[in-house]
């Protein structure tokens, strides 16, 4: 970390971090013993008084490590619910950047208040530091001990943590997040003056980062930066360019440089390349675009979009959509919008007068013309930035959602197969699967990526020929699993063999009436599964989210038919959890995916060897209605038959309010090593064709 | 105690929410959302606790959408289904 006070400290200093627990409550102490055990780090006693505020606490605590020679903080709030892992995940992002304050990110599918107040701040804060903050996340974060007497906070208690954490942005501090497994459970809602408050804060660090005005930098993580000077503001401005043209990035060291041009484009094209961030890089684009700054358009797009952590190429490109030299249509409308706000109507052509007087008229009302440019801008650019902005969103993100969910074959594909099942069998069916699948991996870079994420993890080191050779395996043991159970739908249940050697001991578990949660995943024929157990002699209700162009929707319509089986959709109120409760309660049995999490909370668990995120409520549902949770694998072992197994991995009776998340965290890894012994016996059994260890969890189409 | 400030207790207690106090929770609240802040995993634990402490059973989600849509439809579903109470 750099400190232009101390110039001494040139060399990044080694991070030597001290704990503070926030949280109150009878179980601190206990709480604080854990940590010490588990993760060797110091923790600092504080001696207020109770009624001591956030911020007294946190800067006893800075002073206090200070004086020890610490150099970093890792302050823990909330209810502590996985303070180990995250006190050990920001440990790990100081150690990887000193100079940076880390803060937590929900972990991908992790819900989050939608309101429009919700989304409001969210994108004031935005604006305010560029960063996309949740404002619940930023109660725990690890930062260097010297920035709380460095940064100045000024609002209230409640926002006290989120002003700290953009104040430090802007003092020079890199920003740095951690995943946090289960979101912070949300505030209950405030007053009205309070929400009122807290937007006006934001609204007001909002309103300081567009003012162009540099804050003022206590951090220097960068050797070559400078601090602003009125005796030498050359090498001030020498320091910006530095800061615009040579800005790490998030992904890698990768910097832009004159000497390498298409490299430097390619990383200007990558960066802040969410949907979200598109569109907004746009409206900025446009908005700027549409104002009369003339000459200055450009700068003004690459510092604000550089200030906002936008993407800045995209942000340039769209503000020529209004530029003069494309047909003039954007200054045109500001021109005629602002005339019309001042004189109640527009410029037609006879206001222009002839070609001769026109260059006459255009230079004698030029400031006039400017003036209404200016007006009218304001109102022009605004709408044409969201109108653009709402386009450009819907387009990024149905892109994103096909690069991420391809959809292979379409209506008329599954059409053809179904008519050759029907009429011919499955043999044709295979022998179409076997012709379309080199067409579908040579032809289709976005199946190859989609493949790629799991070949990758699961055969790592191995060559691009190889992982092309195992890819079309990979997609031919899909379709004829897809044929398998389209099949099984249309030529009834008794045309497929299921080898289910355990299905008494099953049978037997599911008559004990305690309840039982089958834990079902993306791996081999699942549907064929639960038409095998569908003579459990117990109700079994399946959450799923039924499409209407799944390979096996004639397989749905089948289970429909049958009592023994009911589906539950995870779109109804609270993802049908209500219905999965009941039916355990009452001693029956529920199936839930365990890789699928249908926009509820998930945890983080090594699958792989990686994180991977999956959902947390097959886990909190066995353990709070004390039913039985078994793993089942269906791998398919041949023409139209598949080998069915169950692990039994919770049989025990906690009861709710002992459904501990480190009980559900425990039963989740049982689950992962259950999935991974499935895929080593059959590695090309894994049908989840995203990126499931940093994407959301999509619903894939198939 | 009435019933709506018991079902407020056990809430916060047994689904360990931190920082709020039972008695500032409105009657007429929202459990789930922007309200109280609640999720479908708290749904799972409130249902099994109104089955152990009350002996009622929410079935599915028609009902389940009024009966936990505040605390005041929680505790009128709790004495319609115990009327000795």
């Amino acid at each position: 970390m750099m400190d232009q006070a101390s110039p001494a400290a040139q060399e990044p200093a080694a991070v030597r971090a001290a704990l503070v627990l926030v949280a109150r409550g009878a179980g601190r102490e206990a709480q604080a013993r854990e940590l010490r055990a588990a993760l060797g780090l110091p923790l600092v006693p504080l001696a207020l008084g109770e009624g001591a505020g956030k911020d007294e606490l946190l800067a006893a605590a800075a002073r206090w490590a200070l004086e020890r020679g610490f150099t970093h903080i890792i302050a823990l709030d909330g209810d502590g619910r996985q303070a180990a892992a995250e006190a050990q995940a920001f440990l790990a992002a100081l150690a990887r950047s000193p100079c940076s304050i880390v803060v937590g990110r929900p972990a991908p599918g992790t819900r989050t208040t939608r309101s429009f107040s919700a989304r409001l701040e969210r994108l004031l804060l935005r604006v305010a530091c560029g960063a996309d903050l949740v404002a619940a996340c930023c109660t725990s974060c690890a930062f260097p001990a010297a920035a709380l007497a460095r940064v100045r906070c000024s609002s209230g208690a409640r926002e006290r943590d989120v002003e700290f954490v953009v104040r430090s942005l802007w003092a020079g501090l890199e920003l740095a997040t951690v995943e946090v497994s289960e979101a912070p459970r949300a505030a209950p809602a405030p007053r009205f003056l309070d929400r009122a408050r807290t937007l006006l804060t934001w609204l007001w660090l909002a309103a300081r980062n567009i003012n162009p005005w540099p804050h003022r930098r206590r951090f220097y993580p960068d050797p070559h930066a400078v601090a602003f000077s009125w005796r030498r503001p050359l090498r001030y401005w020498k320091y910006l360019h530095h800061n615009v043209v040579y800005r790490k990035l998030e992904a890698g060291e990768e910097k832009l440089s004159l000497r390498h041009p298409f490299r430097s484009l390619r990383i200007l094209h990558l960066e802040s390349t969410s949907p979200r961030e598109i569109s907004l890089a746009c409206m900025l684009g446009i908005f700027l675009g549409a104002l009369p700054l003339i000459a200055l358009h450009t700068v003004a797009i690459v510092f604000y979009a550089t200030r906002f952590r936008l993407n800045r190429a995209i942000a340039f490109y769209a503000s020529n959509l209004c530029a003069p030299w494309v047909p003039p249509f954007v200054p045109a409308l500001d021109i005629e919008a602002g005339h019309f706000l001042l004189h109640g109507r527009f410029i037609t052509a006879a206001d222009l007068g002839t070609r001769e007087a026109l260059f006459q008229t255009l230079c004698a009302e030029a400031h006039l013309r400017l003036f209404e440019y200016l007006l009218g801008s304001l109102l022009v650019g605004p709408a044409f930035a969201l109108l653009v902005g709402a386009l450009v969103y819907a387009l990024a993100a149905r892109r994103a959602a096909r690069r991420a969910a391809p959809d292979y074959g379409g209506r008329s594909g599954h059409a053809i197969f179904h008519f050759l099942i029907r009429r011919c069998g499955v043999t044709p069916a295979y022998v179409l699967l076997a012709l379309l699948v080199p067409y579908y991996v040579l032809l289709r870079p976005s199946a190859r990526r989609a493949a790629a994420h799991y070949l990758k993890r699961r055969f790592p080191g191995r060559g691009a020929c190889w992982r092309l050779a195992a890819t079309m395996r990979h997609f031919h043991c899909f379709g004829r699993v897809l044929i398998d159970q389209t099949a099984l739908g249309i030529l009834g249940a008794e045309s497929a063999r299921i080898d289910f050697p355990q299905r008494s001991r099953l049978r037997r578990i599911a008559g004990r009436k305690r309840g039982l949660v089958l834990l079902t995943s993306h791996f081999g024929g699942w549907q064929a599964a639960m038409a095998a157990i569908g003579d459990l002699g117990r109700p079994v209700h399946f959450q799923l989210r039924r499409e209407a162009r799944t390979a096996g929707r004639q397989l749905f319509d089948l289970w429909e038919k049958r009592a023994s089986l009911r589906m539950v959709s995870p779109d109804g109120f609270l993802g049908g959890m209500i219905e999965l409760t009941s039916a355990l309660q009452g001693g029956g049995c529920a199936a839930v995916m365990g890789d699928r999490a249908f926009g509820a909370r998930t945890a983080r668990a090594e699958f792989l060897g990686a994180p991977a995120s999956f959902p947390v409520a097959p886990y909190r549902l066995a353990l709070a209605t004390g039913s039985d949770l078994v793993v089942l694998l269906a791998a398919r072992t041949g023409r139209l038959s598949f080998r069915l197994r169950f692990v039994r991995i919770a049989s025990g009776r906690p009861r709710a309010g002992q459904a501990h998340p480190a009980r559900a965290a425990l039963l989740l890894g049982r689950y992962v090593r259950c999935l991974e012994r499935g895929l080593r016996d059959s590695p090309f059994m894994w049908f989840n064709f995203f990126d499931f260890w940093n994407g959301a969890q999509h619903t894939r189409k198939s | 105690m009435s019933l709506e400030d018991e079902l407020k207790s056990m809430i916060v207690r047994e689904l360990k929410i931190e920082d709020v106090d039972p008695a500032s929770i409105a009657d007429e609240e929202p459990l789930f959302g922007d309200g109280l802040g609640l999720d479908s995993l708290d749904a799972v634990e409130l249902v099994v606790l109104l089955q152990k402490h009350y002996q009622v059973e929410v079935k599915d989600m028609d009902q389940g959408r009024t009966v936990l849509a505040s605390i005041r439809a929680l505790a009128d579903f709790v004495r319609s289904e115990r009327p000795g109470r």
